[in-house]
């Protein structure tokens, strides 16, 4: 429960740099990056894995699209209830609307402007690993 | 009197009398003698009229050869027949068929001409008629057949000879099933079992075949064919070859069916282009906004974490590298949006453009709550239209005028209505800085800028999504203005179509 894992989906190694320092500059949680869907998938199968507190989701992704990701994760009892916040820099309504359906938590676009980014995965990150309680199997 | 052997109790001329047919006696040089009542009946004449008088000219007679030639057979052969024109008292005229017989005096000397008239004009007028009627239906180029209704053939035009290929002897009194192709076998008995039920006049296209075996495409048109008391005792059969119809009808529809097949092609390669198109935007909104992520946020954090290590100079150009990240975000997201515009399905709703036009301004004066804007809005304005694309419409020409009056001390802002040539034109004038109208073509393409960016933002992509927004109405747009006095853009929204979409 007392977990402060977070799982971050990310091919993009940019991306990634961004999100670690803005998530460092706040002391918030430990962060696990895997590179693309299939990965994420092995890490969470995995029993021998931390399961993290919450999974940042990209969409667009290599071999696993994160949709299928995140529908498989529903799919497994182990990560049923897991919290999935999708990120992504897609804008499409079409993009929401398959993320909601496939189960997600919540949707954020990734901001160009890098203090919106910042202030953006700072609060996902206060929010999700700070307050947020999930609950598992 | 030969021929009588029993005493009568009539006289000769009561006998006369007796007889529909007209009967006179002339002398030899045409006197009428006697008439009997069928000459009264059929002449008018009585007795008392016309005894006395020279019969052919009391009855205009028209001989068919000259009088004395006739005159001169009757003496030969002691009778003549013929047929003669006559007219009757009150003007009618007579088709008579005339029995004269020559009789003579003991010595053999012509003493007198007895007359027997019989009036045949309404037998003649028939036959007349009958003889039009069958030359009509022997220079038919149709077949007309007649048959009975066992089916067996009566009548055999020259028409049934050239379609069919049989002559008259080989198919009168044979059956019709002659020119019956097998797989129809039965039709022509179906055909004649409904005439004797006394079904009426039937048409149909069906196929028949000639005498050489080769079929032949027809329309029949089947009648019955009743005697005098209206008893069905045969049908008629008219056929009409229309192989050259079947042909064009054929070519027709391969013509259709070609064009069908070209249509659905072009909607699948049309669907194709805009999958295609939607996963190109995909992409552009994907990965066109991670880089600049990138360059934005390095920027950052290199003017946080390297601040000391920078002069004012590198600071200023991290800056400006992250202006123009933001930029490059707007043009993207305007670019997306554009193509969207256009490949949205379109609503036609009714929209209320002045209602539209309110909330709109409402916005942009809360947007700059320290200008001084009059909004002057024409009310009850409205179109039919997609109410989404239509806001936007309006978002853009509004927004344009706000920003462009944004140096005038009193800027006023008008959306109205005029009627041209029967035409609802609408418009959104401004008292801003205007253009010259010299660069008034490129108002509409995509990314052209008639100011430079230090002046008044913008990506460029307004008035081009305005301009594609009027075309799916079915619309047009124009423009009027001049550098320092303002700016009027006209459009209509004339009847909203489907308008495909169209490249970026």
């Amino acid at each position: 429960m007392g977990s402060d894992l977070i799982l971050l989906v990310e091919d993009d190694p940019d991306d990634e740099e961004l999100t670690r320092t803005c998530l460092k500059a706040h002391h918030i949680g430990r962060i696990h990056t895997v590179r693309d869907g299939a990965e994420a998938i092995a890490y969470l199968d995995d029993p021998h894995h931390e399961m993290p507190r919450v999974v940042l989701l990209d969409i667009k992704l290599p071999k696993l699209n994160g949709l299928e990701v995140l529908r498989r994760i529903r799919a497994q009892p182990r990560t049923e209830f897991l919290p999935v916040v999708i990120m992504t820099s897609s804008k499409q309504e079409s993009d929401r609307v398959s993320s909601y359906r496939s189960g997600a938590n919540s949707f954020v676009t990734k901001p160009i402007d890098f203090d919106a980014f910042r202030d953006a995965v700072q609060q996902l990150g206060i929010y999700w690993v700070g307050l947020n309680e999930t609950t598992y199997h | 009197m030969t021929g009588i052997s029993t005493p009568l109790p009539f006289s000769d001329s009561q006998i006369l009398n007796l007889s529909y047919d007209a009967i006179f006696l002339l002398d030899m040089s045409g006197v009428i003698l006697f008439w009997n009542r069928g000459a009264k009946e059929m002449y008018g004449f009585e007795p008392s009229e016309a005894v006395s008088q020279v019969s052919h000219e009391l009855l205009h007679t028209k001989f068919p050869l000259p009088l004395p030639r006739i005159l001169e057979r009757l003496e030969r052969n002691g009778r003549w027949s013929g047929e003669l024109v006559h007219t009757t008292r009150d003007g009618r005229q007579l088709i008579i068929s005339a029995q004269w017989s020559l009789q003579r005096d003991g010595s053999g000397r012509p003493i007198g001409i007895l007359e027997v008239n019989r009036d045949v004009t309404q037998q003649r007028i028939t036959e007349r008629e009958h003889a039009r009627l069958a030359a009509l239906v022997e220079c038919s180029h149709d077949a007309i057949i007649s048959k009975s209704l066992d089916g067996i053939i009566e009548t055999w035009n020259s028409g049934a000879e050239q379609l069919y290929g049989y002559s008259r002897s080989e198919a009168v009194g044979h059956s019709i099933n002659m020119i019956v192709p097998p797989e129809l076998a039965g039709e022509e008995t179906d055909i004649l079992n409904d005439v004797r039920k006394g079904g009426r006049a039937q048409q149909f296209d069906t196929v028949r075949v000639r005498k050489d075996g080769t079929p032949l495409d027809v329309s029949l048109t089947i009648f019955p064919i009743r005697d005098s008391s209206a008893r069905v005792i045969g049908a008629s059969h008219v056929a009409r070859d229309i192989t050259e119809r079947k042909r064009f009808e054929n070519q027709i529809r391969a013509i259709n069916e070609s064009l069908e097949r070209r249509v659905a092609e072009r909607t699948r390669e049309l669907q194709e282009t805009n999958r295609e198109l939607e996963s190109f935007s995909y992409s552009v909104s994907h990965d066109l906004r991670s880089p600049l992520r990138s360059i934005d946020g390095f920027s950052r954090l290199l003017l946080e974490e390297s601040l000391p290590n920078l002069d004012e100079r590198a600071i200023e150009r991290l800056h400006r590298i992250r202006a123009a990240t933001g930029r490059m975000g707007q043009l993207i997201d305007a670019l997306l949006d554009l193509s969207r515009l256009s490949r949205a399905e379109m609503r036609h709703e009714q929209v209320g453009l002045s209602t539209l036009a309110t909330q709109i301004a409402h916005e942009l004066e809360h947007s700059a709550p320290e200008r001084r804007v009059t909004f002057t809005i024409q009310p009850n304005l409205t179109a039919t239209g997609d109410s989404r694309l239509l806001r936007v419409l309006l978002e853009n020409l509004l927004g344009n005028a706000f920003k462009f009056t944004a140096k005038a001390p009193e800027a006023v802002i008008e959306f109205g209505s005029r009627v041209q040539n029967a035409e609802e034109i609408l418009f959104v004038k401004d008292n801003g800085v205007g253009f010259d109208m010299q660069y008034a073509g490129e108002l509409f393409v995509p990314f052209q800028r008639l100011h430079n960016r230090t002046e008044f933002e913008g990506t460029g992509v307004g008035l081009a999504t305005v301009r594609r927004i009027v075309a799916r109405h079915g619309g047009r747009i124009w423009a009027e203005a001049a550098p320092d006095s303002g700016a009027t853009f006209y459009f209509t929204l004339g009847n909203p179509m489907e308008v495909k979409w169209e490249a970026i």
